[in-house]
């Protein structure tokens, strides 16, 4: 899979995601779980790049759902 | 890499997602472009693909479907200002250009008329409960080619005097 599919995927997800979120809420993304065709360390390398091109914003990232 | 972890709570900025996801939907390869052109190929209208075909595909049935008709009454609305299918037709003064025939002109607004009608009924008649009964994928599609359709009339339309 090349690497702009990826994104895509990932990009597909939070779509879908944010449609049916309330309007500009923050969106649950549990990496390695939202793309079935992706492990984890795709989708958290994909969203740090999104990050740092000013596509989305991460306002909360952990290890672990346990605080 | 800044962010490590797995969980992500994460915001989208806008107008930057919107088009890096059309930019990254032209680039990703074929066979996704395959998986979609499904769709794209039967006649849905680019304003329900943009805000209705995601849902759909992720089984939020009828979210797309009450999303397609607020998209048609959107339309109406900025055509005629008003949203209602008989009132933008009565008060408004909608006209639908490309009848087959002059001679059946009157046909072909009266059925458009009430195609917008019957969308609002149905957009009336689904929004009072959760899943609007729309569970089968094809029923929620053939919704969605509905409000393509009044969408693509629409287009073709004029305010007459």
């Amino acid at each position: 899979m090349k690497s702009e599919e990826k994104i895509y995927k990932v990009l597909k997800r939070i779509k879908e995601k944010t449609e049916i979120a309330p309007s500009d809420a923050v969106v649950y993304y549990r990496a390695g779980y939202e793309v079935d065709e992706l492990d984890t360390e795709d989708e958290i390398m994909i969203l740090n790049k999104l990050a740092d091109l000013g596509i989305i914003e991460v306002v909360g990232n952990f290890s672990s759902e346990y605080e | 890499m800044k962010y490590g972890g797995y969980i992500f709570n994460i915001k989208i900025k806008s107008p930057a997602f919107e088009d890096a996801f059309l930019k990254y939907s032209e680039l990703a390869d074929s066979s996704t472009e395959n998986e979609e052109s499904v769709n794209k190929l039967l006649g849905i209208h680019p304003a329900v693909e943009a805000k209705c075909l995601s849902l759909h595909n992720s089984g939020a049935h009828a979210e797309a479907v009450e999303k397609s008709f607020k998209i048609v009454k959107d339309k109406l609305r900025t055509l005629t200002g008003y949203e209602s299918g008989s009132d933008a037709f009565g008060k408004g003064n909608l006209y639908i250009k490309g009848a087959a025939a002059p001679n059946v002109d009157d046909d072909f607004n009266k059925a458009v008329k009430f195609l917008m009608m019957a969308i609002d009924m149905f957009r009336n008649e689904k929004s009072h409960t959760s899943d609007a009964k729309i569970k089968n994928p094809i029923r929620s599609y053939q919704y969605l080619v509905m409000s393509s359709l009044a969408l693509y009339l629409l287009e073709n339309s004029e305010i007459k005097k």
